[in-house]
């Protein structure tokens, strides 16, 4: 959640007058466990049993106001 | 919606298409959903 709080400041934040750039440090493959940090995630797209882990891990961390 | 949640969807969306397509930068496209979330949502 705090993650969200600062992507929204640095959103905010007003340059005063000059470009803004933000830099994200991002993890790719983030929020799959299996994919984080794993370089054939990269570019692998999932299948099979993959995919069902993927699937699962996600709905297993569902936020409570998604109904479908 | 939240930014949370936003970003929930945006991975199992992410997750149904490049299985679907059997094509992906998949990394990449997980590593931003919460930025896009951010950006896009609440």
């Amino acid at each position: 959640m705090q993650t969200f709080w600062r992507l929204k400041r640095a959103f905010d934040e007003e340059p005063g007058g000059r470009p803004k750039v933000i830099i994200a440090d991002t993890v790719k493959g983030k929020g799959i466990s299996f994919m984080e940090n794993e370089l054939l995630w990269h570019y692998r797209d999932p299948q099979g049993e993959f995919y069902e882990r993927a699937v699962a891990e996600l709905e297993e961390k569902k936020p409570c106001g998604i109904m479908r | 919606m939240n930014s949370e949640e936003m970003a929930w969807k945006i991975r199992r969306h992410v997750v149904e298409m490049t299985h679907r397509a059997h094509a992906s930068h998949i990394g990449g496209a997980l590593s931003c959903a919460d930025i896009l979330a951010v950006k896009k949502g609440v």
